[in-house]
């Protein structure tokens, strides 16, 4: 044992590892420390001589906080929506995409070109096409020969629209990438030889294309759901939580509460709420792989 | 070209090649460095202000005794010591308010200036990082009043009284910082924190011509029945929005903050002209009520003739639709009043008038109250390594004639806070004609923000429900319950013995006529 611990590749390795552990176990030790006692700058105390105080900042997250019971369904929401429409649009897309046709390479180029911007900037662009006088309500206006000017940015239920098409916008492109490479492992005896049996192609996506990417898709969800559940800036940008608290996302209240208010240990507390809450929903979503895997 | 030097058929040797590449290549990375007059374009007015601050500041300064007590002090802790350099934390933008005197100090002393910007709206953050990581990088912090009380608790800054009694900046006298306000943002149980070196007061800008046009005039007589002037409560201001309102000629009433974290000073500022505490002696919120209500109900009503009904508005487009002359009346910050008279922003230079916020008549008194929320004050971090020679730096950068040119950058952030800075000439190029006196008179009229430990808590869940209210996801009656029931629960947390004591204390710098009603 103490040979293979001092052999030359585990101390290669060794420092990195120990700098990893140190950055990831250290922090969350305090965090665990913190969400389990009252702590915050103000107390003029050091964190390390915070007091404890058990459950008290998990049972008043839970049972005395509605505004971060309504943010965390709001993200459940946002990720309802959101991850959806990028499935079922993403997945059109790369189906379109499946044929050879002249410019496919540009025409992919440009269509995962949202990808590359940063978040903030989107959520800026769509601030400026969003407003009461803003582009979209021109088209608006165009199409319904009207004077549309709706305040979408300032609407407690409108508000999350520009959210969720600028998350949408940003990140359908990557769903539509993944799902390009998986319809190409689809095996192409099994297609042929539903279209031999009069198969329609409909009936093949259906039946044989979306069964075998389901594992696929599955993943996809894991990743872009906790990606979502991260969302902040546009948020922050578009509407910094309001009307009210109407679009404040998990990831926006802990801002205001534990940046903004420095309410440090009970954000600590909320993080590990969160964290459960993400980890039981992709075990959840994951089971039916660990089922094939088995199988496998 | 000497021929001897290149080849043959005069065609450049290597060499002479290289050199040349070099010697263009060199020129091309320095170029961005140069200032635009350097290629013969005009000098931009950041250049022109430096410069001309620069050759005045050179001779002024040595005739302010505040400025030359703290350099003579600095140059006797910087003697002898080798590479002595103070860290300044400033929010972005503010830095070109430090620069007209920034050499002169690191000459005097022989000592380095270091500049650690921030975006303004993480000031905040990184302020409470450093009061938890205690890493003495800054010497010198830029404290915004709303946080002053969980800046001390957090023991980030020094208390500079006994530095201050020592080297005396003349806070008081008519030289020292306006009265009222300075007691508020610069002093905490009894105990000095910091100077100031920025001053914000929310006063109310008009569109002059509009006001003096006679046609506007008759027309507004035979319509309301009273003259058309300077609004002095807030029922004529509204009067005023709704005459002046002209959607189809895309001209608004008046511009409104109603973006979320914008809310909260309009309707305190009414709420207070009422003669109102927002708490009770206990800490005990005193919002939810008819006068409250009344306030907020106004507030939704008016907001139909501002911003084209837009209540998505930041403050940065307010300024700029008021300075594009695209509405008659706007709150604002005396940054508003320079953005409106700077040519290469505003297309109502001249036409903008400056006025102390309307108020309300309240039992026969004229009640009028300007919120004093922002600026800030030059703290000493009480992990510098070099406290004193931090304060003296203070204590230069904010002395009177000194500071005069701080704050007469008009593309700076910070405003004046000394008596002698209205009276300025440096001072008066700023800002419009006529600002200043109506400045100072607004500047006594400064309502305290939530200046209590978790001040920014209070701030947020005032600033939500009315934001709420605004966007008619919430009743009003109910955003002013929601509201107390918040405020209740900050103050339980925060420790209410200790809120009633700054409460008390920060009762004491309400306006005048403000006290006299509220008893």
């Amino acid at each position: 044992m103490w040979k293979k611990l001092t052999s030359l590749p585990v101390l290669m390795v060794a420092p990195v590892q120990l700098l990893i552990w140190f950055m990831v176990i250290f922090p969350t030790i305090v965090l665990v420390w913190l969400a389990f006692c009252y702590w915050t700058p103000q107390t003029g105390k050091s964190w390390w001589h915070a007091d404890w105080t058990w459950f008290h900042n998990f049972y008043e997250l839970i049972f005395d906080d509605p505004r971060f019971i309504w943010s965390i369904v709001r993200t459940i929401i946002i990720f309802g929506v959101c991850m959806s429409v990028e499935l079922v649009a993403g997945m059109i897309m790369a189906l379109l995409f499946q044929t050879k046709f002249f410019g496919k390479k540009l025409l992919v180029s440009i269509l995962i070109a949202p990808m590359m911007v940063i978040p903030l900037v989107i959520g800026q662009s769509f601030y400026m096409l969003f407003l009461a006088q803003g582009p979209i309500n021109q088209v608006i206006s165009w199409l319904t020969f009207s004077n549309f000017q709706f305040d979408w940015l300032s609407h407690p239920i409108w508000a999350m629209v520009p959210i969720m098409l600028g998350e949408i916008w940003n990140w359908t492109p990557l769903v539509f990438l993944i799902f390009m490479s998986g319809l190409t492992t689809v095996p192409e005896n099994q297609i042929r030889a539903a279209q031999g049996l009069g198969a329609t192609p409909t009936q093949i996506f259906f039946r044989i294309s979306l069964p075998i990417l389901k594992p696929l898709i599955l993943l996809v969800v894991v990743i872009r759901g906790m990606e979502i559940f991260k969302i902040f800036d546009l948020v922050f940008v578009l509407t910094r939580g309001g009307p009210g608290n109407s679009t404040e996302t998990i990831t926006m209240y802990m801002y205001n509460v534990g940046i903004e208010y420095m309410r440090v240990s009970y954000i600590a507390a909320s993080a590990f709420i969160v964290l459960a809450l993400v980890v039981i929903g992709a075990v959840r979503i994951l089971k039916p792989l660990q089922y094939q895997l088995l199988e496998d | 070209m000497d021929d001897r030097k290149n080849g043959e058929r005069g065609e450049m040797k290597r060499r002479t090649f290289v050199k040349g590449a070099l010697a263009a290549g060199a020129a091309a990375m320095a170029s961005p460095m140069l200032p635009r007059w350097a290629f013969g374009a005009e000098k931009d007015q950041k250049t022109i202000d430096m410069e001309e601050a620069a050759m005045q500041i050179e001779q002024a300064y040595k005739t302010d005794p505040v400025a030359m007590r703290a350099l003579e002090a600095a140059k006797t802790i910087a003697k002898g010591k080798k590479d002595l350099e103070l860290t300044i934390f400033m929010p972005a933008g503010a830095v070109i308010n430090f620069m007209p005197f920034t050499k002169i100090w690191e000459k005097e002393t022989g000592s380095k200036l270091k500049f650690f910007e921030v975006v303004n709206v993480e000031v905040d953050q990184k302020l409470m990082q450093e009061a938890v990581t205690k890493s003495g990088k800054f010497d010198v912090l830029p404290t915004p009043p709303l946080s002053l009380v969980d800046l001390v608790d957090a023991k980030l800054l020094l208390d500079i009284g006994p530095l201050a009694q020592k080297f005396d900046p003349e806070l008081t006298g008519p030289n020292g910082i306006v009265e009222g306000m300075d007691r508020f943002t610069m002093y905490y149980k009894g105990q000095l924190w910091g100077i100031n070196s920025d001053m914000d007061i929310f006063s109310m800008y008009l569109r002059d011509d509009m006001l003096n046009d006679p046609k506007n005039k008759e027309a507004f007589q035979k319509k309301y029945g009273y003259p058309l002037d300077t609004p002095k409560v807030y029922k004529q201001l509204f009067d005023q929005i709704k005459f002046f309102d002209d959607p189809k000629a895309g001209f608004a009433g008046g511009f409104a903050y109603r973006k979320r974290a914008l809310c909260w000073m309009g309707w305190l500022q009414q709420f207070a002209s009422n003669g109102l505490w927002m708490f009770d002696e206990n800490m005990k919120p005193n919002i939810d009520n008819e006068v409250g209500l009344k306030v907020l109900e106004e507030q939704v009503e008016i907001q139909d003739y501002c911003n084209y009904k837009t209540k998505s508005y930041n403050w940065n487009d307010i300024y700029k639709n008021f300075a594009a002359g695209k509405g008659y009346t706007a709150f604002g910050w005396p940054s508003l009043g320079k953005y409106a008279n700077a040519p290469n922003t505003s297309k109502v230079i001249g036409k903008v008038r400056t006025a102390v916020p309307c108020g309300t008549e309240v039992k026969g008194t004229l009640v009028q109250c300007a919120q004093a929320s922002l600026g800030r004050c030059l703290s000493v971090s009480n992990y510098s390594k070099n406290p004193e020679f931090a304060y003296c730096y203070i204590q230069f950068a904010t002395a009177p004639i000194v500071s005069a040119f701080a704050v007469s950058k008009a593309t700076g952030l910070f405003d004046c806070y000394r008596k002698s800075h209205f009276t300025n000439p440096v001072v008066e190029k700023a800002y419009p004609a006529g600002m200043l006196p109506v400045l100072q008179e607004t500047m006594k009229a400064a309502v305290p923000g939530f200046f209590l430990r978790g001040g920014k808590e209070y701030k947020d869940a005032l600033d939500a429900q009315l934001n709420a209210a605004y966007a008619g996801a919430t009743k009003p009656k109910d955003a002013l319950k929601n509201i107390s029931e918040e405020w209740e629960k900050i103050t339980e947390r925060q420790g209410r013995e200790g809120q009633i004591a700054r409460w008390k204390e920060l009762r004491e710098y309400y306006p005048a006529a403000f006290k006299k009603v509220a008893g």
